[in-house]
């Protein structure tokens, strides 16, 4: 069995490892339609 | 390992590669190598940054030194994260507004283009060596974990792994590749975290066990998370507070994924984000050393504890475990060397090609001599890596000694005199860089009782022998310090910078450069839509601030309190950090 502290590591673990799988997929998405959508922008450096 | 685990690594590697490989075609010019075409959102640039920040490193040696020394250790990443945070909303939404790709760029359109070249070329040194350390670490760790023998032979097919697929996607795919994987990389290396702690936790009884175990085997103290004494007492945690405000401000690796954001107020959204994710994740790496320590206490190398823990509990669990875990642990890896390599590659190229040259180059050539230099990089690495495997280990040491003296003071000239100070120019802030430099090479020499008698002492006895024996007398004095070198270097060094850049400043002429601060005032730039004030314009904004500064400021008198055994030390500490999250969170999602 383990204990209270550790499950709720291992839950927070769980959460973040979802959240970014799920979230930069749809982010993913918007760049790729930003990149060959809409054409792509480039904002040059300073030198 | 088994050879279903071998597959699974294997099987990774490729498809590591292949994906990598595929990212080319987003390639186009050397903006997209350097900084992603400044096209990243807020998670993906959050899991680059998280995943640049995390390497086997963590895994291996910090929980190592947990196994060692106690759950202290843990602040080495809590005062990165909190430094993370404060940087992300005080100092990277400026440098990002300046779109610049590289920290000697701005110091260029500071101070000077001499000081660009001279710091692009020692950063540039400095990756290179820092990236066959993580070799080294990454391929010992690997033999430990797969129980091959521990020969060369095996040593330099462990580097092989891991040097080549890192070398090819990211000479060809640049910060594009670097990006995206990382963000696979990211979720593989939880992945395999997510595995190992449940089972070592298991086989230890729990945090409980944890406790009940050091506490009856004599080992209380590494229970103890601000310690007053020892090692990694409250010195080691405000010198590691330094230090992270270095790393998360003028860390190139990190900030050349923080440039890769759309606006300034994604770069500072992801960095708030990457601190505070890595916040609870650190348990991930302390409890194994921990646990390792209630197992197996007794490894005289600590590097040795959490690989033998992996080998000895995660394959009875299941078959291919291993190999998953072990995948976890090369994405890890990977993705700390692939965003150094593009750094170190975006150094060269635009720091000292770019300066060297009378003629701007074109994108063309740009890409040429960037994925030049990132092959030549990964060479270098790899000999810096065969290298440390026959000083055994020496030559990490006296790294980190090294990059604790000479990053500090180049945190002064670029942050605190860079940003808060216009009277500061390239006379004062080379000077503060040099000599604050050698201000810490020369107390490391002092303090380190081996050191001093053999160089320091003899050397300076040929000058002057009251100099000499002045200097005894300092070293006598602080001799009790010895063991706390690393920790009181970094504070000396930055002072040296803090008190000689002004002063050379007001020596010599003023220097004006104003189209450098009208670029940092956000109101200036038409293009900026989101823009993102340092100093908020509301009052949510500021309250927000507040709540991070003042938090920032409960936590240094907690750590400080620990000097004199405070009860409140610990407590103080961890709601100091906490506010600080709160509040940046706060600042990031409000004008």
């Amino acid at each position: 069995m383990l204990d209270w502290i550790t499950l709720t590591i291992e839950a927070i673990g769980i959460a973040i490892l979802v959240l970014w799988i799920i979230v930069p997929i749809g982010e993913f998405k918007s760049i790729y339609r930003a990149l060959h959508g809409h054409g792509k922008t480039h904002k040059g450096g300073h030198s | 390992m088994t050879i279903v685990d071998y597959s699974i690594v294997i099987g990774f590697l490729l498809v590591m590669a292949f994906a990598g490989l595929a990212i080319t075609r987003l390639i186009k010019t050397s903006d997209d190598f350097f900084v992603a075409g400044r096209e990243l959102t807020p998670f993906v640039l959050c899991a680059t940054i998280t995943a640049t920040n995390l390497s086997m490193y963590q895994f291996i040696s910090i929980g190592g030194i947990a196994y060692q020394s106690g759950i202290s250790v843990i602040w080495q990443n809590w005062t990165g994260d909190m430094a993370l945070v404060l940087c992300g909303i005080l100092v990277v939404p400026l440098m990002r507004r300046l779109q610049v790709r590289s920290i000697p760029e701005f110091l260029e359109l500071r101070y000077t283009k001499g000081l660009r070249t001279l710091v692009g070329a020692f950063w540039g040194i400095r990756l290179c060596i820092y990236l066959g350390i993580l070799l080294y670490i990454a391929s010992t760790a690997a033999i430990g974990v797969t129980g091959c023998a521990d020969t060369t032979q095996n040593y330099v097919r462990w580097l092989a792994a891991f040097s080549v697929v890192s070398i090819i996607y990211s000479a060809i795919g640049g910060a594009w590749a670097v990006a995206i994987m990382d963000s696979v990389q990211f979720c593989i290396m939880l992945l395999g975290a997510l595995i190992v702690l449940p089972i070592v936790m298991h086989a230890v009884g729990g945090v409980p066990g944890i406790v009940h175990t050091l506490n009856s085997t004599g080992q209380s103290s590494h229970l103890s998370i601000v310690p007053s004494t020892g090692e990694f007492g409250w010195l080691f945690i405000s010198a590691y507070m330094l230090l992270g405000f270095k790393w998360s401000s003028i860390d190139q690796s990190i900030l050349q994924r923080a440039f890769g954001a759309k606006t300034p107020r994604i770069s500072a959204k992801a960095m708030v984000l990457s601190g505070i994710i890595t916040t609870p994740l650190a348990f991930f790496w302390v409890l194994p050393g921990l646990a390792a320590s209630c197992l197996h206490p007794g490894f005289d190398n600590p590097d040795k504890a959490v690989p033998w823990l992996l080998a000895a509990e995660i394959p009875a669990v299941a078959k291919g475990l291993l190999g998953v875990v072990l995948c976890g642990l090369i994405a890890a890896q990977i993705s700390a060397i692939t965003a150094d390599v593009n750094s170190v590659a975006t150094l060269f190229t635009s720091d000292v090609y770019r300066s060297l040259r009378k003629r701007a180059p074109s994108q063309q050539q740009l890409l040429i001599v960037v994925r030049a230099s990132s092959i030549v990089c990964g060479t270098l690495m790899l000999l810096v890596a065969l290298y440390l495997r026959t000083t055994n280990g020496g030559g990490l040491r006296a790294n980190y000694t090294i990059t604790g003296i000479l990053d500090m003071p180049l945190f002064v000239v670029t942050v605190i005199y860079g940003l808060l100070w216009k009277r500061a120019n390239w006379q004062g802030a080379t000077a503060g860089f040099l000599l604050g430099g050698f201000c810490g090479i020369f107390t490391h020499f002092l303090i380190t009782n081996a050191y001093f008698d053999s160089y320091l002492f003899p050397l300076l006895s040929h000058i002057s022998m009251p100099l000499a024996n002045f200097a005894a007398h300092i070293n006598h004095y602080f001799g009790p310090y010895q063991k706390q070198v690393r920790n009181v270097v970094p504070i000396v060094s930055s002072g040296a910078a803090l008190i000689i850049t002004p002063i050379v400043s007001l020596l010599t002429s003023r220097s004006s450069h104003g189209h450098f601060w009208n670029a940092l005032n956000a109101e200036d730039n038409k293009e900026e839509k989101d823009a993102f004030h340092v100093i908020p314009r509301t009052l949510a904004g500021q309250i927000a601030l507040a709540v991070t500064l003042i938090g920032f400021g409960v936590f240094v008198v907690g750590i400080l309190s620990a000097h004199w055994a405070s009860g409140l030390a610990a407590p103080m500490a961890i709601i100091g950090m906490l506010s600080v999250f709160a509040g940046g969170v706060v600042r990031v999602c409000v004008k």
